[in-house]
């Protein structure tokens, strides 16, 4: 049982320590212009609503959109694709062959993933706030911090659920990626309350773990926000069994997909 | 005649590389939606949250980020063919040694992306015309001239990545990150460039897609629906649109030129980093 325990967690580890470490050692270039991307694409919607005169009230939102887009990103292109891209690069079937529980490694990734994402939404929060002036009122930061950690629990939960599907996928992956990233973030809520969808189209697009917790954040953070959804409250209620929903299937998908995988054989089908 | 042959063969490789990942009729359904989703922003902030679609605004930014979904998805699908040929189909040195000119098959690369993308953004514009009740006064001509003029600039700008792609030996792609969103905020898809710092406006004003995107407005709604751009003459922003096009497309011709007979130099041609 200890051996067991020590090689989950030495694998995660070993995980999650190539997303944080490497970051700094090879990839800063990476960093500092995803932080410089979203700043930019932060910054139109900020001049989208500045373009129709509306309150300066949007800037906040749109900040904390720009905040949580990272994530988001982390999740669809780092978590969700992963195994996909590691059968691309030849070392799925090693992992999958290896003692190392395949679970572990996703929780690495992920952990890995939610650290190194966090330097980067953190940045990008501060730009934000020094260049369009956003204040930002942190009168309660056990909550924000609560509802932060819980929306994070859900994305990620989502994105180690779709990992395990995505691994079926082979060259329309990279296409069902792109059709999705944008659409999801539109709907989530990243530039706009979602309340203005209408109380029937906000409450389907809370299935999506951000739409929530961005909505409850902005509860939180921005003193003026008045075009909330639903209670902040019931909306991290709900982000919590959202979440330990989403990592039950996700878990019990690994399972069945790894089974299927290498019964069908596609752990080493490259570009198909 | 080995020019033709060779650019009709890359805008066949393009368009089956683009689209023979499934089915057909998938595959129109999903380029179809992929347009659609540009626009969802603008129809959520413009119609529901500034005052309905018939609006000159609504107007302004639902075609703007239809055309440059045209011109973009343009520069970043066909600057990212040498990754693809180099690192996933491992083709790049033979295209590079055979025949056909690079340039000419980047370019058939190109017009392979922009049938397919003008397609879905007609079908796209046509299905909402009546449905947002936008009222064109389409002028043909100017309309053609608009969307040749930005593909001459979207070319030249996917050969200026190319040639940064072509001299960068790993996958890398964080540039386009940034360049993502700076020509997304400079482009005036979706607002008009006058309202940034003047900064913006000047790099807005000096960027081709802005001003072939502006024209295609023009052409299609037959007057100017902001001021940015409107003090030209139909024939002054014509030119004003082909000569900044034509410019950055020398450039890029420039730039690839260097940047191939560098990387055939220093075996770039073939190096492999993934997959």
């Amino acid at each position: 049982m200890k051996k067991k325990v020590e090689l989950y967690l030495r694998t995660v580890w070993a995980r999650a320590y190539v997303r944080v470490v490497a970051q700094f050692k090879r990839d800063l270039n990476w960093m500092i212009s995803s932080v410089i991307g979203a700043f930019l694409t932060m910054a139109t919607y900020i001049y989208v609503f500045r373009s129709i005169n509306a309150s300066e009230e949007f800037a906040g939102i749109i900040l904390l959109g720009g905040f949580m887009t990272p994530y988001w990103l982390n999740v669809l292109w780092s978590v969700a694709s992963q195994l996909y891209w590691e059968k691309e690069m030849g070392n799925l079937q090693m992992i999958v062959l290896s003692p190392a529980p395949l679970s572990a490694f996703l929780l690495g990734l992920t952990l890995g993933g939610f650290i190194h994402t966090t330097f980067r939404a953190l940045l990008v929060l501060f730009v934000g706030v020094f260049v369009f002036k956003v204040t930002i009122l942190v009168s309660n930061p056990s909550a924000a911090i609560i509802v932060f950690f819980i929306s994070i629990y859900a994305l990620y939960s989502v994105g180690m659920m779709f990992s395990a599907l995505f691994l079926f996928y082979g060259r329309e992956l990279w296409r069902v990626m792109l059709l999705i990233q944008d659409p999801v973030s539109i709907a989530s809520g990243f530039y706009f309350p979602i309340k203005v969808l209408g109380t029937t189209f906000a409450a389907i697009v809370s299935a999506i773990p951000l739409a929530l917790g961005l909505d409850a954040l902005r509860q939180i953070l921005l003193k003026s926000y008045k075009m909330w959804f639903l209670n902040w409250k019931i909306e991290a209620s709900i982000l919590a069994a959202l979440g330990t929903l989403f990592l039950i299937i996700a878990l019990k998908m690994l399972v069945y997909i790894e089974m299927l995988s290498k019964r069908e054989g596609k752990l080493t089908l490259k570009w198909q | 005649m080995a020019i033709i042959r060779g650019l009709i063969a890359s805008i066949y490789v393009g368009i089956q590389i683009e689209s023979n990942w499934t089915k057909k009729w998938l595959y129109a359904i999903y380029i179809l939606l992929f347009a659609f989703s540009t626009t969802l922003p603008v129809i959520i902030i413009y119609g529901f949250l500034a005052g309905g679609f018939n609006t000159d605004v609504f107007g302004f930014a639902f075609v703007g980020s239809l055309f440059y979904f045209v011109f973009s998805s343009l520069f970043f699908n066909t600057s990212f063919t040498v990754i693809d040929d180099r690192e996933h189909y491992r083709m790049l040195k033979y295209i590079i040694v055979s025949k056909t000119n690079y340039v000419i098959y980047t370019l058939g690369r190109a017009i392979g992306y922009v049938i397919l993308q003008v397609s879905a953004s007609i079908i796209v514009l046509l299905i909402f015309i009546p449905v947002f009740r936008l009222t064109l006064s389409v002028n043909v001509w100017l309309l053609m001239a608009a969307l040749v003029a930005g593909f001459i600039g979207s070319f030249g700008i996917a050969l200026m990545f190319a040639s940064y792609y072509l001299l960068s030996i790993r996958e890398e792609t964080s540039l386009m990150d940034i360049l993502f969103g700076a020509l997304f905020l400079i482009s005036g898809a979706m607002f008009p460039p006058t309202i940034l710092p003047k900064f913006g406006y000047f790099a807005s004003l000096y960027f081709p897609l802005s001003s072939a995107i502006e024209l295609g407005r023009y052409a299609l709604f037959g007057r100017h629906l902001t001021t940015f751009l409107s003090g030209y003459s139909t024939f002054g922003l014509v030119s004003f649109t082909y000569a900044i096009n034509i410019s950055y497309f020398i450039i890029g011709l420039i730039l690839i030129n260097f940047a191939l007979k560098t990387a055939v130099k220093k075996g770039y041609i073939d190096i492999t980093t993934a997959f």
